[in-house]
């Protein structure tokens, strides 16, 4: 096994090198030598060609592709060896080539995708009742969202330090599109809770806490209401909270909570929740912490791992307009890459990313060599492009007028400028 | 008429300081409320009710509402009239006698001589906000006779508790009532609204309160599966949507907006979304707008200035509701009122008792003074009503 991991780390220096080898010398041997450290500590890739990782990539509606483009670019600055299987489906592209089938074809392969949000068209007479959305996360068995709600360093919110976790299930609950009018003029939707599944994602929600060494885990619910359903929900989370005498375990009524986060955020660690109330929640968290631009998200299963924007909306009405914010997308690309074991990349284009953010609201300006002209290697072709005169990258959403490719510039000259 | 001067000092007494009055001071005493002043949340309840008979059984959690804007609008004092009539059209769920509406029925004649009006002073810090709340309407030389009463539960014979008959005595002749918080909430909800008070935000949620996730048909299939019905009508969902563009027409306002989750719940929350598009196109002077559930919980935490009037099922008016209340800084300055429609009044606190601070001299009595305000202005005391409400701003 150890002889393995080092010729495995020997072929990434060799192969970071070739890669490097027109950038200036030093810069690409520190780079060289972090990389080692890295990957001799990693384990055994999920799949591997030649030290590459291939990743399936939905770009999704909206502004999704611009975004993983941008992802797509940072990666291929930051020469993290990852190489995509993009593969375009939509719920509103018609005719189009692709099918679930294929996503999930390329995820056995891959194990690992990034995802931009896909629309759910509300369109009242569909005949297919479950949007692809759904079916993705019912077929690969996605049972687990986790949104991780932090505060980003330098950028100002009206509550800083904000660290939470928020955990939905997300394969049952109001999600089923069980619905049926039973009489005309009135329509039962119906909301299904198992045991099963919460007990499962209150595990992953206890379990999450362990790794990730947080005190106390909340879960959510509307027992005093719905007190057969998400009584179930209520009980079963406690009974497995018993399994982890560590961990601080409290339930929260959703209204309370909602009124709660926006009031008193800092009360909260990691909260678990079932469908529809972890969609809710996953958005008022992100707007606390600076809004859908920023935080980052991961859908999870016992096989598959998709790495997605944390609250998802396609944000169509700017599609095209090059003004969107990456920063979640660019955040849920760093998971994917600390996920892969891949944590020297991740960690440069984190520090990177930061450093763009807190910049841009400090308005520092940078020292006058770094804004010469910058050569990146992207895939083999030159990219040669000055930065601008001033520093204040922010998009449009946190308060800058930065344009989406401008900033992933600035992040990308970021992370040469070690 | 009061003079301005004497007038804050006592407000301010209560609060534990005795502020002389100079504009500057005045204004840095009411800190607290001026951060939160301008904004009103309308915020429905969902409680519990235990006195089925105290308000002939059609008690409707109605209502706070930001006082010279959106409930009581000085100008129109039709308003009420039709508010409450709007509300009878939409409240024929629970309600034990057939109502018939006519706008003599709601109509009050009320003289300038003293009135009675019932005092619930509650628990907890109640005391000292109704003491808060006398001293300031005495000063203001508000003619009204103050009938204290408590509503303790009592135990009946048969074991069942209920509230004094006292005290439903004494709301069945006054007719107008204030209340403080209690230890067990009284008050239920049908159609309710929910204003909440923040300074340069002023939205307003309307929340269908019959149905949807409350209905409470749930069943066990398996033992380890449970099914929750959501159950949405087209007749309620009709009313609502009605309601909220009335309101928003006779309140002044240009946009209504409807939250659903018709992308999910395409037939449930698509009957509702249908019920507010027909409902847009008979109110076309009326912006109208949809939005997901989602989308709303994001934009509205990121800018509440952008929302006006929401329309909503019942799960989600109730959850932000609650998130409007959070974001002015909790409970402690919503005021609210419960019409009911054989002219029973009750104006209210929303707040809890909070008996860790209870006779301490700290509570903030914001909520029962705009409270009490509404009431003034319910009895048609207008200019004591202004008084009032400037001295808290």
């Amino acid at each position: 096994m150890a002889t393995k991991k080092v010729s495995f780390a020997l072929g990434r220096i060799a192969l970071l090198k070739k890669t490097f080898q027109f950038l200036p010398v030093a810069l690409g041997k520190s780079r060289a030598l972090n990389s080692s450290s890295v990957s001799s500590s990693s384990s055994q890739p999920l799949t591997q060609s030649q030290g590459r990782y291939m990743v399936t990539l939905i770009p999704g509606d909206g502004v999704g592709p611009e975004l993983c483009h941008s992802v797509k670019r940072i990666f291929s600055a930051a020469s993290a060896p990852v190489d995509w299987d993009e593969i375009p489906i939509s719920d509103m592209m018609y005719g189009s080539r692709y099918t679930l089938d294929d996503v999930v074809e390329s995820m056995k392969k891959t194990g690992v995708g990034l995802k931009g949000a896909l629309t759910t068209p509300s369109s009242i007479s569909s005949q297919d009742h479950l949007s692809l959305n759904q079916k993705m996360k019912t077929e690969m068995d996605l049972f687990a969202n986790v949104v991780h709600c932090r505060s980003i360093p330098g950028f100002q919110t009206r509550h800083t330090d904000i660290d939470m976790i928020i955990i939905r299930e997300q394969t049952e609950g109001e999600y089923t599109s069980l619905e049926h009018e039973s009489v005309p003029g009135v329509v039962e939707m119906i909301k299904i809770i198992t045991r099963k599944k919460s007990e499962r994602i209150a595990k992953f929600a206890f379990d999450y806490a362990t790794r990730h060494k947080r005190q106390k885990v909340t879960a959510v619910h509307k027992a005093n209401i719905m007190k057969q359903g998400d009584g179930l929900f209520l009980k079963t989370c406690e009974e497995v909270s018993k399994l982890y005498p560590k961990i601080k375990f409290e339930g929260m009524i959703v209204d309370n909570t909602c009124m709660q986060l926006v009031a008193k955020p800092h009360q909260f660690d990691v909260m678990v929740l079932p469908n529809l109330y972890g969609s809710i929640v996953d958005n008022v968290g992100a707007a606390l912490v600076g809004g859908a631009g920023v935080v980052p998200g991961k859908s999870l299963g016992s096989n598959f791992a998709i790495f997605e924007p944390g609250a998802r909306h396609t944000y169509a009405q700017m599609a095209g307009r090059n003004v969107a914010n990456p920063t979640a997308m660019i955040l849920a690309g760093v998971d994917m890459l600390d996920h892969m074991n891949l944590g020297f990349y991740a960690k440069m284009i984190k520090d990177a990313l930061e450093k763009t953010i807190s910049e841009g609201k400090t308005n520092q300006y940078l020292p006058k060599d770094s804004i010469n002209v910058t050569i990146t290697v992207e895939r083999g072709n030159f990219a040669l492009f000055s930065s601008a005169f001033t520093c204040k990258y922010l998009t449009m959403d946190m308060g800058g007028s930065t344009s989406t490719t401008d900033f992933v510039q600035a992040v990308i000259r970021h992370m040469y400028e070690v | 008429m009061i003079k301005e001067n004497s007038f804050a000092e006592v407000s301010f007494s209560n609060c534990g300081r005795c502020v002389p009055l100079s504009r500057e001071i005045y204004s840095r005493g009411s800190m607290l409320v001026l951060l939160f002043s301008s904004f009103v949340v309308i915020s429905s309840e969902f409680i519990g009710f235990r006195a089925p008979d105290l308000f002939a059984g059609n008690l409707i959690n109605m209502a706070a509402a930001k006082m010279r804007k959106v409930l009581f609008p000085s100008n129109s004092p039709g308003f009420l009239t039709s508010a409450i009539k709007g509300i009878r059209n939409t409240e024929i769920h629970n309600l034990q006698k057939p109502l018939c509406i006519s706008a003599g029925e709601t109509k009050r004649s009320y003289s300038t001589q003293t009135q009675k009006v019932t005092l619930i002073p509650g628990d907890g810090i109640g005391p000292e906000i109704s003491n808060a709340v006398k001293d300031v309407f005495e000063a203001a030389e508000v003619p009204i006779e103050w009938e204290e009463v408590t509503v303790t539960p009592i135990l009946l014979p048969d074991g069942k508790t209920t509230i004094p008959p006292a005290a439903i005595n004494s709301m069945n002749k006054n007719k107008i009532g204030l209340k403080g918080p209690l230890e067990t909430k009284i008050g239920k909800g049908h159609v309710s609204m929910n204003l909440t008070l923040r300074r340069d935000v002023d939205l307003v949620t309307i929340r269908e309160n019959t149905e949807g996730e409350y209905s409470g048909i749930e069943h066990v299939v398996v033992d380890g599966v449970v099914q929750s019905i959501k159950l949405i009508t087209k007749e309620a969902s009709q009313r609502v949507a009605d309601f909220a563009f009335s309101f928003a027409k006779s309140n002044g306002r240009r946009k209504v907006t409807a939250v659903h989750k018709a992308n999910i719940m395409r037939l449930s929350d698509g009957l509702f979304l249908q019920c507010c598009r027909e409902a847009a196109e008979k109110n076309k002077d009326v912006t109208y707008n949809e939005m997901y559930l989602d989308t709303t919980c994001l934009n509205i935490v990121k800018d509440p200035k952008s929302f006006d009037v929401m329309v909503m099922p019942n799960l989600y008016g109730d959850i932000l509701s609650d998130l409007c209340a959070g974001l002015i800084g909790g409970l402690g300055v919503t005021p609210s009122g419960n019409i009911g429609a054989d002219g029973v009044a009750i104006f209210e606190s929303v707040h809890g008792t909070a008996p860790d601070i209870a006779g301490l001299d700290k509570a903030n009595p914001t909520a029962l003074l705009l409270s009490a305000v509404m009431m003034l202005r319910h009895m048609q005391l207008q200019s004591h009503a202004d008084l009032v409400e400037k001295a808290v701003y």
